[in-house]
């Protein structure tokens, strides 16, 4: 999967989960979505698992800052496939 | 829809899930809290009405050390009493809300591996009996309901359920998966619960219902049998035959000769459906939007009770650009998964039951006595000459606990003859039935083609020498013959005898009561007060009522 299209799933998960109306791009910091705390970290990496038919490591959904480092795991584990 | 979830796991995940199938704001407990929030009085569910209160306890956490260990069973289960107190001091404070409780589920393995199945020491057993419990709670108490999650881990698998990760990292054990099922499944349950699944089955017929095509195969090429293909048709006609034995009605909807079809049914020895099972047949040529809008006024029912099953998808797609109401499900492309398909997906969907009644298992012959009876009335120049012939015998009970199930039924059902539309669960009826001010009027209807059972209901609320009407309703299957009429004649007649002098009566409209707006000033009460979209609070002396009812009903 390319990584644009990535991105664009990645941000409609991330729309749909915490209602954010703000304009996303990967530069954003997971910690400045409206509605994300400790939570909704999880319940971002399960919607995330879900869709892209992946598993993350427990330093993996701990680690992550932004949304260009959920799309980089991702494209990561897409070609290890 | 309000609810509240309990658990002994963080179950917060479900909230997003929940918003989908229109569950707004759903609230949460604490972190195993369930027994708290249930005993405390200042807690929310306390504090705020609730109208579902969903527990689920998730089987692992339920054992904690246990299963590290062999596992007592007496423990287990006196823990589960526990709950089970507390929901009855709750269930007795707050007689309105309604419980979900889910299955326990253990995990599919443990330390003792083989000896779960091979000796006493076993938490498969204890995980029966502990579900048990739960299924006598839910039979003893009539606002309690069970979620099945153990038949979503038997469908999709514990290990695509149930995730470890996320447990340890924030005490959430399910997977996003099964968070998204568990809603599906509350919100389908709770349709059921309510009353509000789908009345009429639609179908097709060639290469739905058998397979092949009629009108091209000819009798011999139409492919049902007890071996390959052919037994995957036999095995859903004997889905649908069961479906309408308990209540749902079959209506075929298809393009084809009907002499071809009739045959068909008629010689075709591994038929298991009927041509008479099906309430309504349009085999033609036609148009299946406008078949579909004739069935309609055939069975008096709307197309919102309606689900239509065709394998072509240009037929699905016309019915559902044209008929929105209309439920089309997706038809599966390997027909291999057709029964799978059927039973998991509509069966589970739009046709689920949590109760079932007497009128339940006669629903298709009741819908046949009437289609005679509409023949009749075809036949018949004169309605009162007709009405005459039906030889009609009502007989109505008061406060009688037997017939609650069937008269909550009702209330949760009926939209037209209703004229407030209020909706009463069985725990409301009961209550009524027991308040000592309140009464409660079923209607049960014959005539020379059957008995209908139980078609009205009738809740009165008395004080001192004034009765305020808080629901009148009939089904719609027994309009048109002035039971309605009769039906307020008895209980007026009755309300007399109990020393009461004045009536009051209210008109909610509704998008669909239209048909009962007059109702009232046709039974000889005065309109007191027109309110917002044509609701009338209404009143009349007893005595004005009961001589303008007589007429009425001599009429």
């Amino acid at each position: 999967m390319i990584r644009e299209k990535i991105l664009a799933e990645v941000i409609a998960i991330i729309v749909d989960l915490f209602e954010e109306e703000k304009n996303l791009k990967d530069s954003v910091e997971l910690s400045t979505i409206k509605n994300f705390d400790s939570l909704g970290r999880l319940n971002l990496f399960m919607a995330l698992e879900q869709c892209f038919v992946i598993r993350f490591t427990i330093d993996e959904i701990l680690s992550a800052k932004s949304i260009e480092d959920l799309v980089d795991m991702i494209v990561l584990k897409e070609k290890s496939k | 829809m309000n609810v509240s979830v309990l658990s002994n796991v963080n179950m917060d995940s479900l909230k997003s899930h929940l918003k989908k199938v229109g569950v707004e704001h759903p609230y949460f407990c604490g972190y195993n809290q369930y027994l708290i929030e249930l005993l405390d009085r200042n807690s929310f569910i306390h504090k705020n009405v609730q109208e579902y209160i969903f527990i689920h306890l998730d089987g692992e956490e339920l054992l904690k050390n246990q299963y590290f260990s062999i596992p007592r069973k007496e423990d287990l289960l006196s823990d589960l009493e526990e709950l089970l107190s507390s929901l009855r001091t709750y269930i007795h404070q707050f007689p309105h809300a309604s419980i979900i409780l889910s299955t326990i589920v253990f995990p599919p393995f443990s330390f003792i591996s083989y000896l779960d199945t091979n000796s006493p020491i076993s938490y498969s057993q204890i995980e029966h009996e502990l579900n048990a419990k739960l299924d006598s709670f839910s039979i003893e108490q009539t606002n309690v309901i069970r979620l099945d999650f153990n038949r979503l881990v038997k469908l999709y698998g514990y290990n695509a359920l149930v995730d470890d990760k996320y447990w340890y990292l924030g005490r959430i054990k399910y997977t996003n998966l099964a968070f998204s099922l568990i809603a599906e499944e509350l919100k389908n349950l709770i349709h059921a619960f309510e009353g509000k699944t789908k009345k009429v089955l639609v179908l097709d017929l060639d290469n739905t219902l058998w397979g092949g095509i009629l009108g091209e195969d000819g009798l011999n090429g139409i492919n049902l049998s007890e071996e390959g293909v052919g037994k995957i048709y036999r095995d859903f006609q004997k889905i649908i035959h069961s479906l309408k034995g308990i209540g749902i009605l079959l209506v075929i909807n298809s393009k084809n000769n009907e002499s071809d079809v009739c045959e068909a049914f008629d010689k075709i020895a591994l038929m298991v459906l009927k041509y008479d099972d099906f309430i309504v047949k349009k085999i033609n040529w036609q148009n299946k939007v406008q078949n579909m809008k004739e069935i309609a006024g055939e069975l008096n029912l709307g197309l919102s009770s309606f689900v239509f099953i065709d394998d072509s998808p240009v037929e699905r797609a016309l019915v559902k650009e044209s008929l929105q109401e209309v439920e089309v499900p997706e038809f599966p492309s390997d027909i291999t998964m057709l029964k799978k398909w059927f039973l998991s997906e509509v069966v589970y969907k739009y046709f689920g039951k949590v109760r079932l009644t007497t009128e339940d298992l006669n629903k298709t012959e009741q819908y046949v006595r009437n289609t005679q009876r509409n023949d009749l009335a075809n036949s018949t120049l004169e309605i009162s000459e007709f009405l005459k012939t039906l030889k009609i015998e009502l007989i109505v009970s008061e406060n009688d606990l037997n017939i609650k199930a069937r008269l909550a039924q009702l209330s949760q059902k009926t939209n037209q003859f209703n004229l407030t539309t209020r909706r009463y669960q069985e725990v409301d009826l009961e209550l009524f039935m027991e308040c000592g001010t309140c009464v409660v009027y079923g209607l049960e209807y014959a005539d020379k083609f059957g008995n209908e059972g139980i078609v009205g209901a009738a809740i009165i609320k008395c004080t001192q020498q004034v009765a305020f009407i808080d629901t009148f309703l009939l089904s719609c299957r027994v309009l048109g013959r002035n039971v309605e009429f009769s039906f307020l004649y008895k209980i007026i007649q009755d309300l007399n005898s109990k020393g009461i002098t004045k009536i009051l009566g209210e008109y909610l409209a509704t998008d669909k009561n239209q048909v009962v707006k007059n109702f009232y000033a046709d039974c000889g009460l005065t309109e007191m007060e027109s309110g917002k979209m044509g609701n009338g609070k209404y009143e009349g002396e007893i005595d004005l009522v009961l001589n303008r009812l007589s007429v009425k009903c001599r009429g």
